[in-house]
This record gives C-alpha cells, structure tokens and sequence, in this order.
C-alpha cells in the first residue's frame, strides 16, 4: 500500500502547440480510492498512464511512497493496472492469465502461484472458470480476471482505466458495487479513471475534475455537487446537468430570464452592480408550485413558465422550459455546452418535479425555484462566486 | 465459411429470382478464371501423368511404349532422386529456418522504427521485385573465385565456393535467404500489427521484461501469421529452381528436385521419366502441405494476409 | 530513459536492414560497371567505371528481342489476368456463390503448385497446338500463375469496401450500372492497381516457362536471354554484360517498388500495414 504524489505534472507531445497535461498536482493517500473525471479529451487517461510508467514525463514529480519514481519503468514501479479493454492474453486460460505476473516474476514457486491464483480466484468468484479461455467469457467475467491479474501481484497501488466503460449499463451498475467492495476490503490505494460522472459520484473517496489537462477540482464528491469550484465543474458534475441561465445584477437581487430572484447580503456584496452573471440552478431545486408548502414557498420564487415537453419517469417528472437569453451570455453558454455535452443545448431549463406533478407539456405552469440553492458564476473566469461568498460562513 | 449475405443491390426484384440469379452471375464470373487455372494446370498435370505411364522419349516417338508403373520405380529406386530430395529438404530447412529468425528480426525494427519507415520498407521489397535469375547471378559472381567480393571480404584467399557440396549449397542458401526474407518479414510485420498494443502494455505492467513480452505474449499471439508464412515458404523453398540452374546448373551434387525434372523433361527430352519425376514432385509438395495443415491445424482460407 | 535507447537500436536495425537489402544490387551495379578484364578485379567497386558493357547489351539482339518480349508479354498478361481475376474476386466477395471455399481453396493449390511439373506436358503440347515460342504460350501459363494471387489481394480488398455506398447511389437514383462505375469502381482502383502490380512483377520474373516454352527470340523473355549470354565477344567474360543487361531489367522493378510501396505492402499484407 502506498501514497501517490503528482507534483505540477506535465505532459507535452511533439507538435502539438498545448500540453496534454498541464501542471497537475494531487495527492492520494494510502487506501484512498481517487477518480479522474473529465470528458474525451480532457488528459485523464494520460495521466494514469503517467503514473503506470506507461507515457514519459515531461516535467514535475512523481512520488510513490516519497520516493520519486519519473525515471522508473512500469517494472519497477509495483503498480498494477487494470485496461479499458482488459488485455487479457486471448492465447492463455484464466488461470494462466492471472498467474502471468508470477511466472514472469520468476521468484515464486509453482505450488505457491496455484495457491495464490486460488485465492484471487475465490475472491472473485472464478473458480469454476480457470480453464477457460477469454473468448469464452462473458463481459463482466473477463472484468474480474482483469482485476485478478492485478490483484495477483499485490502491488502498492491500482490504476483502473474507464473498466466499465465497456459493460452494459444494468452489468455497469452491479460491478460498480463490486468494485467499490473490492477496494474498501482489499484497501489499496486505487487511482480510477472514467468520463462517466455517475461512477466518479459513486465511487470515489475524493473525485478530480479535469479539463483540458488541467486540474479543475478536488474535493469529495457531495462538496463537488453542492459547491462546485467553477462553471465547468458545475455543468459537468450532476444528470440532468445544472441549469446555467443568464442573470442580471440589480438592486439588491438578479434578473433572471423569468424570475426576479433576491440575494443575500453576503453574496451582493461579490456581485458589482449591472454585472451579468451566470446563475446556476439544479433541476431538483425547482418545482411545481403547487406542491410547495407555505413555509419553504417564502424562501424561493414563484413564477410562469411555459413548459414545452414533460418526461415522466417514473420516481420524478422531467419538464422543459425554453426561454430567450441575450447574445453575448449565449455564446459563452454554447461554448461550454460543447465541451461539456459535446453539442449546443438549446437555451431551456430542465426542472426535476415530483412524479405527482401534474404539469404537461404544452402548457404554461407555476414553477417554484429554490433560491436558496441557486449559484452565481462569473461568466468571464467561470468561479463560482457564491461559493466563496459562503466559504468563510 | 459461409456465403456473404451482405449487401444484395437494387431492391424489388424477388427472391428467390435474384438469388438464382446471383449464382448464376457468379458462376459466369469466376468461371473464367477457374477456367484458365484448370486448363493450364489441371490438363498438363493429368497429361503428365499419362506420359509418367510410358517410355517416352522426344527423340525417338515412334518408340513409345506403355510400361506403367515402372519409370516411378526406376525413379525412385535410383540414388540420384534420393541425393536431389534430400540436397532440397536441407535447403528447404537451412533457408526457412533462417529466414523465419531474420524475417521475424526485420518485422520487430519495422514495426516500431519511426524514421525512415518508407525508406526501409521500399528497400526490402526490391529482393521481392527483383528477377530471381538476376539474383542468381548477382550472387554467383559474388561468390565466384574469379569475380566475387565475397572471398576478399571473408579472406578466404581463392576458395572455389562452387567447387564443393557444402558451400555451393551454403552460396544457394544466401542468394534464396536474401531474396526471400523480405515477403517474409512483410507477412510476419502484417501478423505483428494485428496483435493489440494493450497486451504488451499490459505485460509491462505485470513485470515482464522485453525478452519475455515477445516470447509469451506476443509470438503466441503470431501463431497463425507464422504458421501460414512458414507453410508458403516452405513450399516455396521446396520448388527451388531458378537459383540453381543459374549459380550451379545443378553441378556438384546441389541439383534440386524441381531441376531434375527439367533436366528430364527439356535437357534429355526423356518425356516418359521427366513425367514421373514431375508427378512425384507435385505428390510431395501435396503431402507435405497437407501434413503441415493437418497436424498444426492451421485454417488457411479465413486467414487474412496469405499469399 | 530506457526508451531512447531502444529507439537507436532500432535505427542500426533500419539501417541494417536496408544495407542489406541494396547490397546485392550494388553489387550487380557495380559489376556492370567494371570493363572487360576489371570484371576479375575481386573486388566490390571497379577500379575504372566504363558503360560498355550497357553498350554491348543494348546492341546485342538477343537481349533487346528478350527485353521487349518481356515487356509485351508481362503488359498483356498482367492486363488479361486482372480483368479475371477481378470478375472472379467481385463473384467470390460480394455474391452467393456454391462452393466458394473450393475456389479459394483451388486457387491457393494452384499457387503452391510446382511448375517445373507442368512444363514437359505443356512443352508438348504447345509444340503440338503452334503455341511454341510465341507470345501466347507464355501468357497462357502466366495467367494461371498469377490468377491465384490476384484473387486473394482482390477479394481480400473487395470484402473491405463499403458497398452501401453502391445502395446509396440506387437511391439516389443511378441505375445499377452508374452507381457501380461512378462510385465502385473509383473505391476499387486502388485494389486493382495494386493486383496489377503483384501480377507484372510475377511475369516479369519468369524463368521457368522462359527457358522451356521459347527457343528463339520471337518469345524468349530477358531472365531466359541471360542464361544463353555469351557477351559481346568469345573471349570476354560475359558477366560484365550479364550485370548489364541484369541491371536493365531491374530498373522498372525498383521504379514500380518505390513508387508504389505502400500499395504493394499493403496488398501483401491484405491492409493489415498501413502506410
């Protein structure tokens, strides 16, 4: 088991004018499960493969246990990794492709690579599978020898790439569970990487968001929700994702495309007057008037929507409400919608309502926001502005 | 392998039409091709297996008479036949084997060197591209006492390398070994290529070091790339012909099977003879394929790459 | 680290490779350079660098006969045999046909096939049907050589295409015909030209039906007319022109592999190596 250290971290490729990583620093602790988020692109896996050995580092520091290891090969770094597509040796039984790491180790006995294979396998229940070959196996079954190989080697730490990314959603969800199990009973410092923002929520003990190389948030994963650094990571983290609407600062409150929205004091005083903000507002904090009490009916806004198209879910109603938004905040919000969704959104709200709802589309409706909840982003720098506001609180 | 079911063309025709249709469209377009193969090929081998039946000489037609089987017998009772399989099986062996180590060297350094890819890749298909009779001489004078480098390089003085067995054998080898190499290494970098960058990733990660990621990872992944390329140029290798005539014309005991028959057939015009040579030769080529299929089990028709 | 180390490794391997692969042809450059008694100088260059020998070459008969029957017999081989093969390919790749496996399978017997056994038989016949040192009696059995490599590079390519794109064009409304010349055949040239290239090398290399089915220079192709060279004159030793004449044909060799490597490679290699 050890600590990984990632000092400012660079990663330049020949040719290209940015660097694939730029300046990332974190530290995981020991029995830590980290995850790397981030969309295509973003230098994630770039970074696992840094830390592997797997991809030279161009610049800054490297530490595994305090030690720093930028010149050691994957050998002898005593790290296993698990691979987005497994890797798992096709000409080779399942036995065989856990026990590889031994054999070529060449310090251990044949008696002791059967016992230790046994053990891996009855962790992971594959012991009635040994003989078979990969191709023989389904989806979740080679996930597991995977794990196992890297399991076998008791290494010091284990570097996952997206392995679920290739399961069906129903299967993803299970081995999410087993996974999550695995870790806290073999307690092994893991680094886990994937663009899936539901498994970075569910999974990790600290999530990093990425974007563009470069580190955008570390934190748990409820302070990424609740109090998200910046723009991206608000847009980013939470499905359906956070509504980003334009808003106008005025006399003690923001204007918003449909509602006129009061602001405490606190956060006033960071917004310059006239200032146009953007205001970020989660589908679950709006609501259908008419099932909102009197007491927390005081604390939001009540205001007409036209809502254009309902999805009932079952457990709640999505309703979609379009509106205009003034150019320039527009152009802003589509450059971010493309890199967080990879197409332009159109401007409308997303509200997540009571599944007794019964609002329908095509209709115009009382819908009640939750003030208290929204943010405010600084359209130019993306910082969240209420979340510093209530740092110190 | 099943039949193609993709895309069918112009929809709105029935069936059960155009599936008739298809076949018979089909037929008429392979059969031309099928046609000129069988021809050229099945109809002188039946041929040549008539004339096996007869002694039979060019010179003298009229003294053509059927004896069956015993030119196979006087063939393969004769020492010389058995010299000549043997001189080509040692050829055949010292040749694959060599190229198999070389060629399998050559696709490792292409398969990963960045700079001067084209460059490396266009030089080794001039051996392919050049005529094999050019070769032949190239390196019949190279070796030559009277002509050749290869003696001064070597300081080996006035070694006559075609006046003995064992080096004219050796010279052959080098001339095949140096033209062939290159169509080798191109199947075994094809093989190479299609075994996933992950699985020596993966290997790394688990430990192990360059030597064992090539010998338990990635040849156990080439099996089928190597079995077939060994199977074509062993049976290649086997016909060896244009090298000999040009660097030895046979002499000092470096005759190969495939000379032999010609040397029947067109130098002696002993039809008859040269025909049983020409049915066994092809019967060997036969058997030995079918050896190699059968106990390596190897399916050629699906495999992607072959020659 | 470790890694550039590898990397010049690899380039001593490169350039390894291709010094050995020019070596020989160096050679036979280099000899058909050397003049008359040079030829024995044993040693790799020539101490005098003369032309005469491509003099002799060009004016010897026998070897511009051979040189253009070569030429004529390799164009027009290579010319039949793609349009079989390509009609054969189409069948085998893209329609049902029964027993597509034995065509396969025959064509890959006919490639492993000995042909020295062949030549007697065809010898006599072809003496017996008028075909004897002409230019036919060397295309007939080029063809059947080479049919079997055709049909494997082509099916092999054929079967990567993307023929919806053929669909598309009938919705779009070509008739059938259109469709395949305007879109088909386009996405096919590569493949064909490719085949063509494998194919001409192959007739240009003959040697065995060279020297059995030919006697004069009305047919005999170059490889079979360096054989029976003597040189310009009894007492030079014809290897000076031998390499003279070797080196001329090897020219169009080295100019279709460097101009079309990556076509070659990648037939050879049914696009498992890309550029």
């Amino acid at each position: 088991m050890a600590s990984i250290v990632l000092d400012h971290l660079v990663k330049r490729y020949a040719g290209a004018p940015e660097p694939a990583v730029d300046g990332v620093s974190l530290a995981v602790d020991d029995g830590e499960l980290v995850i790397l988020v981030g969309p295509s692109g973003c230098g994630k896996s770039t970074v696992l493969r840094m830390i592997a050995g797997l991809e030279d580092i161009t610049a800054g520091e490297l530490r595994i246990d305090g030690e720093r290891v930028n010149e050691l090969g994957p050998r002898e770094r005593g790290l296993a990794m698990v691979f987005q597509n497994y890797a798992l040796y096709p000409h080779l039984s399942v036995l065989e492709n856990i026990a590889f790491p031994l054999r070529v180790s060449g310090r251990r006995s044949e008696a002791e690579i059967r016992r230790k294979v046994g053990e891996v396998a009855a962790l992971l229940e594959l012991e009635e599978l040994l003989d078979r070959r990969p191709s023989q196996l389904s989806g979740g079954q080679r996930q597991r020898v995977a794990m196992g190989r890297a399991i076998v080697r008791e290494a010091r730490a284990f570097l996952l790439d997206e392995p679920l990314s290739n399961l069906d959603a129903k299967l993803r969800a299970q081995m999410r569970t087993e996974i999550a199990r695995l870790q806290r009973r073999l307690r092994v410092t893991t680094v886990y990487v994937t663009h899936d923002q539901v498994e970075a929520m569910t999974l990790g003990d600290r999530v990093a968001v990425l974007r563009r190389g470069r580190l955008q948030q570390v934190d748990r994963p409820r302070d990424l929700y609740e109090r998200p650094a910046n723009l991206f990571v608000a847009g980013f983290i939470g499905s359906p994702p956070m509504n980003l609407v334009p808003a106008t600062v005025e006399e003690g409150g923001v204007v918003l495309p449909f509602a006129r929205v009061r602001l405490p004091p606190a956060l006033l005083r960071r917004a310059p007057p006239h200032a146009r903000l953007i205001a970020g507002i989660r589908p679950e904090h709006l609501e259908d008037a008419a099932l909102v009490g009197g007491e927390a009916r005081a604390e939001g806004v009540v205001f007409d929507a036209n809502v254009d198209v309902t999805e009932w879910l079952g457990h709640e109603q999505l309703a979609y409400v379009p509106y205009d938004a003034p150019g320039d905040i527009e152009a802003a919000l589509r450059r971010l919608a493309r890199e967080l969704a990879g197409e332009s959104l159109r401007t409308q709200l997303v509200a997540s309502l009571d599944a007794r709802s019964a609002i329908r589309g095509g209709t115009t409706a009382k819908l009640w926001l939750d003030a208290r909840r929204m943010q405010l982003f600084d359209p130019d720098t993306g910082e969240n502005l209420t979340r510093d506001a209530t740092a110190g609180a | 392998m099943t039949t193609d079911h993709e895309d069918r063309g112009v929809p709105g025709a029935r069936p059960t039409d155009r599936g008739r249709g298809e076949r018979r469209l089909a037929w008429w377009l392979t059969a031309p091709a099928f046609g000129v193969m069988l021809v050229v090929t099945a109809y002188p081998m039946l041929d040549a297996l008539w004339l096996s039946l007869f002694s039979y000489r060019l010179t003298d037609p009229g003294g053509r008479e059927f004896v069956g089987l015993r030119n196979y017998a006087v063939v393969l009772s004769d020492a010389l036949w058995w010299q000549d399989v043997w001189t080509t099986v040692l050829i055949t062996i010292v040749t694959v084997s060599v190229e198999l180590v070389l060629g399998l060297a050559f696709a490792l350094v292409m398969h990963r060197v960045a700079f001067g890819r084209r460059v490396v890749r266009t030089s080794i298909l001039v051996p392919y591209g050049i005529v094999t009779v050019v070769s032949g001489f190239a390196w019949r004078y190279a070796f030559s006492s009277e002509t050749g480098f290869v003696n001064g390089w070597l300081g080996l003085g006035d070694f006559a390398w075609f006046g003995h067995r064992a080096s004219s054998l050796l010279a052959i080898c080098a001339a095949e070994i140096w033209k062939t190499t290159p169509f080798l290494s191109l199947l075994l970098l094809a093989g190479l290529a299609q075994v996933p960058d992950e699985l020596g990733e993966a290997a790394r990660m688990d430990g192990a070091s360059a030597w064992q990621r090539l010998w338990r990872v990635t040849l156990p992944n080439m099996r089928a790339s190597i079995l077939v390329a060994v199977l074509f140029r062993a049976l290649d290798a086997y016909r060896v012909f244009d090298s000999v005539f040009v660097m030895t014309a046979g002499a000092q005991g470096t005759e190969s099977v495939s000379f032999l028959a010609y040397r029947q057939m067109i130098g002696r015009t002993a039809l008859g003879l040269g025909s049983a040579v020409s049915i066994l030769l092809f019967l060997s080529v036969v058997i030995f394929a079918a050896l190699f299929l059968k106990a390596l089990r190897v399916d050629l028709v699906p495999v992607r790459g072959a020659r | 680290m470790k890694g550039r180390g590898r990397g010049a490794v690899r380039m001593l391997g490169a350039i390894a490779i291709v010094a050995w692969a020019l070596l020989p042809v160096a050679w036979i450059v280099s000899l058909s350079l050397k003049a008359g008694d040079d030829i024995q100088n044993r040693r790799f260059l020539p101490t005098v660098w003369t032309l005469d020998n491509y003099r002799t070459v060009f004016r010897t008969p026998l070897f511009t006969s051979a040189l253009r029957n070569s030429v004529g017999v390799s164009l027009i081989a290579t010319a039949i045999s793609i349009v079989l093969a390509t009609f054969a390919a189409y069948a085998i790749a893209r329609l049902e046909l029964r027993g597509k496996r034995l065509v396969l399978g025959f064509a890959l017997a006919v490639a492993t096939f000995p042909v020295v056994s062949i030549v007697g038989p065809l010898f006599d016949l072809w003496r017996r049907v008028g075909l004897y040192d002409t230019w036919a009696g060397l295309v007939l059995p080029y063809l059947s050589f080479t049919l079997p490599l055709s049909i494997w590079v082509l099916t092999a390519f054929f079967r990567q295409l993307p023929w919806e794109l053929e669909q598309a064009a009938v919705m779009d409304g070509a008739t059938r015909w259109q469709a395949f010349r305007k879109v088909m055949v386009p996405l096919a040239a590569p493949g064909v030209f490719t085949a063509a290239i494998l194919t001409f090398l192959f007739a240009w290399n003959d040697f065995v039906f060279g020297i059995s089915l030919t006697s004069t220079d009305r047919a005999r192709n170059v490889p079979a007319a360096l054989a029976f060279f003597t040189g310009s004159s009894q007492y030079q030793h014809p290897a000076g022109a031998i390499a003279a004449a070797a080196v001329v044909v090897t020219v169009p060799v080295v100019v279709l592999v460097v101009v079309f490597q990556r076509r070659i490679v990648a037939g050879l290699t049914s696009g498992a190596v890309k550029g």
